[in-house]
């Protein structure tokens, strides 16, 4: 494989990403298909083991923004900081001052959360 | 600068003035991703979820004292969330765990789902045998999905010098992999 080995490892992930089919990258590569081949098959595993999500067993979990899961010892410390806008955050301006505990969570964005995944029940069970 | 990042930079802007919607977009773009890399390195969707939450926090109390430099908010994240996941380990260094594929196991749900968990946990496992810049470079660009340019502002390199370590840690688990293989026929 060529001294720019490492750049066209990038640009064939690149083109993986956008759908290309790895034969296809191979063959713009023909002098370095053979070294390239397992290298980017190695990548492919990689990259779509690490996009596994182990929690996911839980159908909640898929809801809500981003997927992320938020437990309950997650909602408790959400729903604490949210006791904290009481005092100033952001400059001078107390927006969140005034807001209720829910009110202050779903606008910080964690609303997605708090009806998709186990933040909701904790919420409801501790009203 | 481009029109994303002039969009960042506005929202930003917004969100230490206090704007909540603009905070929330700013989170909804980068959870999953903060997510995917707590998640690899510690293992645990349980404690990912937690130092997710943690990270935020800490963004957004900090957020006010936040500059930017031409520096992407997502590099100033991946900062938090590095330090984050250094204190907490040190943390759960104390306490007993239990290991991830144990926990998988554990799980009572369909076998497919069971088998994802060990591949991921398997994933997880190899990248122990790399160093800590190549688990990170692979980790930051497959877990978290993020670019050579993004990478490259985290770690503090050249973008030359990431597609050089990518290379190297691909490589190297590569060669994990194929030892692993090598046993698992041995058996």
């Amino acid at each position: 494989m060529n001294a720019n080995r490492h750049e066209i490892v990038e640009e064939c992930l690149e083109l993986l990403r956008l759908g290309t089919s790895l034969e296809e990258c191979l063959t713009r590569y023909p002098d370095d298909a053979e070294e390239l081949e397992p290298i980017l098959r190695t990548a492919v595993s990689a990259r779509s083991d690490l996009a596994l999500d182990p929690a996911s067993s839980d159908p909640s979990a898929l809801e809500g923004p981003g997927n992320v899961r938020m437990g309950s010892a997650s909602g408790a410390q959400a729903l604490e900081y949210a006791h904290s806008f009481a005092v100033p955050q952001f400059g001078a301006v107390p927006q969140f001052g005034a807001l209720s505990q829910f009110g202050a969570l779903s606008q910080m964005g964690v609303r997605g959360c708090i009806i998709g995944t186990g933040l909701g029940a904790w919420w409801s069970r501790n009203q | 600068m481009s029109i994303e990042s002039q969009f960042e930079e506005a929202l930003i802007l917004s969100a230490q003035r206090g704007d909540r919607d603009a905070f929330a977009q700013l989170y909804e773009a980068n959870v999953e991703r903060v997510y995917r890399y707590l998640l690899v390195r510690l293992t645990e969707p349980a404690d990912a979820e937690d130092v997710t939450t943690e990270v935020f926090m800490q963004a957004m109390k900090s957020l006010p004292s936040y500059k930017s430099t031409g520096t992407p908010l997502v590099a100033w994240l991946f900062r938090i969330a590095h330090n984050q996941a250094i204190n907490f380990m040190k943390k759960r260094s104390r306490r007993k765990e239990a290991p991830l594929l144990e926990t998988a196991a554990a799980y009572e749900s369909p076998e497919a789902r069971v088998l994802e968990q060990v591949r991921f946990g398997e994933a997880v496992q190899a990248m122990g045998a790399l160093t800590d810049f190549q688990r990170q470079v692979l980790n930051l660009r497959f877990a978290a999905d993020l670019s050579i340019a993004e990478v490259a502002i985290i770690m503090k390199h050249k973008e030359g010098a990431v597609k050089a370590l990518q290379f190297s840690a691909l490589r190297a688990l590569l060669r994990v992999w194929g030892q692993q293989e090598g046993v698992s026929h041995e058996c």
